[in-house]
């Protein structure tokens, strides 16, 4: 009985060791990552859509309608002077790194995001 | 076999390296449809045309490749005022655009295509060299800010983005400029080393600045400056040095050929000043509420301009004018046992009388008539001239002989007057000079007013 007991103590043991490892080094670490991707997604989405509203619609009104898309890379913002630096933090390809503005009838356009990030 | 197969491929993959490295530097950044003219790259039939970037008639023009060369153009063109969007024509024998319903509308003025800048093919920036003797620990720095990490220097060759413009080489260990080249004209292929080049200093030594690259910013209260010279408005100025960057080139710009430009609210078009002297030019920069920067062009010499900003941060002031105001001088002009109206607000340094206006038939000696009297206040600044009399005064509209009616309040420092108005003289102008180069007109307008009679 006292044999059970103590194996039964052990396993519980060994299980909550195993979950706390899994919790400091698999868990909480993806959602450090989660998190700081959607901080990057929605920092890069905040950008492209300023670029695309306050310069490029104003020169270009229809292309998006016309072409269908347009992709606007983190070397594009770059080259417009806009601050990407939290993207070069977490060594971001320059042009695998982008936001893509999709025509959408109904909503104007809708905004994908792609990130190639190291770190 | 399987090895055959590798080296086979490896080889082509170099190859393929060898030849896109090849095409792409020295290839000439202006291209022409002349088939002809031997010195440029050709541009052929069925080549189409994105901005500043061309594909080739093999290169399948999707859409994602168009939004590319889209935003490559809008980058290049990001300082260009008269830029109105991107063009995109396709060449079959002639030029045609496509408009913005994708249809090809030829275009009608053929010559006007007949030489483009090129500068990327199929999306890849074209590259230009730059022969190199020097330290090789150096680090680069160029006009556009994503193309720094794209310049490389190899065996005494430095090899530069073709759209790049300015290239600063500095040393790697403590960034000091060991050597900048300019190009002339962005379609040139050919740098100048060490040009003339500026740095931009202020001249105040009250006011706090700071100055990074070509840019300097004030903070605090700008003074209100008053120029002796009457060609040149009063305001709010700084001083500025554009002084010569001696790190850079050690000669002394030709002053015939140097020009400066000041963009500025005394002048947004442009104001055009000679180079004053062998180390530096200073000019002044005026800013009002509504324009509170300033763009300095240094034209070093022809196709070699510097741009220079002056801003002020969004906390600093602007001294107001040291101006005076008018008002009525309640002695005087109201009939007895009445109201009085008048309105000083709604037109600037006018005093407008739109009541009854008194009949005198003596006032201080003066000859009978209907009169009101103003006094105009000076500014703080100008209280002691006014007291000493050193203001100059002139009146248009009066009465003759009665010009020199004027006296100084002892109480209030400020000058009294007390026109005649009748009905051919029921606008008045006062003009006071505060000082050499600073005057003011003040109007006394009795247009509506009620001339009583005796």
């Amino acid at each position: 009985m006292k044999k059970t007991t103590g194996i039964i103590i052990g396993v519980s043991c060994a299980v909550l060791v195993i979950s706390l490892i899994l919790i400091f080094t698999v868990f909480l670490p993806k959602l450090e990552h989660d998190e700081q991707d959607s901080n990057l997604t929605e920092t890069l989405k905040a950008l492209a859509v300023d670029v695309y509203e306050n310069e490029f619609k104003t020169l270009m009104p229809t292309f998006l309608e016309q072409n269908g898309s347009l992709t606007i890379t983190l070397d594009s913002l770059l080259g417009m002077n806009k601050d990407i630096k939290i993207f070069e933090e977490h060594s971001c390809d320059y042009s695998g790194t982008y936001a893509e503005l999709i025509y959408d009838e109904e909503s104007s356009y809708k905004v994908e995001i792609n990130l190639q990030c190291n770190n | 076999m399987k090895i055959k197969k590798m080296l086979c491929s490896v080889l082509i993959t170099l190859l393929c390296s060898f030849g896109i490295f090849v095409s792409n530097v020295n290839a000439t950044i202006k291209e022409t449809v002349d088939s002809n003219n031997s010195s440029l790259a050709h541009i052929e039939n069925g080549t189409t045309i994105v901005g500043i970037t061309k594909f080739s008639p093999n290169t399948l023009v999707t859409a994602k490749r168009v939004s590319q060369a889209t935003m490559n153009d809008i980058a290049y063109n990001l300082d260009n005022l008269n830029y109105g969007g991107v063009h995109i024509y396709y060449y079959y024998y002639g030029w045609y655009e496509l408009d913005e319903n994708s249809t090809a509308q030829p275009v009608l003025d053929q010559n006007s295509l007949k030489e483009l800048d090129i500068f990327y093919v199929d999306n890849v920036e074209k590259k230009v060299t730059i022969n190199y003797e020097g330290d090789s620990n150096v680090n680069f720095k160029t006009d556009k800010a994503n193309k720094d990490r794209d310049v490389s220097l190899s065996n005494g060759v430095i090899t530069v983005p073709a759209t790049v413009r300015e290239l600063r080489v500095l040393n790697a260990n403590n960034n000091s400029l060991l050597a900048t080249y300019v190009k002339v004209n962005s379609s040139d292929m050919d740098f100048k080393k060490n040009p003339h080049m500026g740095k931009i200093v202020s001249n105040e030594n009250q006011i706090f600045s700071l100055s990074e690259d070509d840019t300097i910013v004030f903070q605090g209260n700008i003074p209100y400056t008053i120029k002796e010279d009457e060609n040149t408005l009063n305001g709010n100025y700084v001083s500025v040095g554009i002084m010569l960057d001696s790190a850079v080139n050690n000669t002394v710009p030709n002053k015939d050929n140097t020009k400066v430009i000041v963009y500025d609210a005394a002048n947004l078009e442009g104001r055009e000043e000679s180079w004053e002297n062998d180390t530096g030019h200073d000019v002044d920069v005026l800013f009002s509420e509504d324009l509170k920067g300033a763009i300095i062009e240094v034209i070093w010499e022809e196709g070699h301009s510097q741009f220079f900003t002056v801003a002020l941060t969004e906390s600093t002031t602007l001294e107001a004018a040291p101006e005076g105001t008018i008002d009525w001088d309640y002695t005087t002009g109201m009939v007895p046992n009445q109201g009085f109206q008048y309105d000083i607000t709604s037109q600037k340094d006018t005093i407008m009388f739109n009541d009854k206006v008194a009949y005198y038939e003596s006032l201080n000696g003066l000859k009978a008539g209907n009169r009101v009297g103003i006094e105009i206040t000076p500014n703080a600044k100008y209280k002691d001239a006014v007291r000493n009399k050193t203001v100059i005064v002139s009146i248009e509209g009066s009465v003759e002989g009665e010009d020199a009616t004027w006296e100084l309040n002892n109480t209030m420092d400020g000058i009294i007057y007390t026109p005649l108005v009748t009905d051919e003289n029921r606008e008045i102008f006062v003009k006071v000079t505060w000082e050499k180069g600073f005057t003011q007109t003040f109007k006394i307008d009795a247009s509506t007013a009620l001339l009583m009679s005796n």
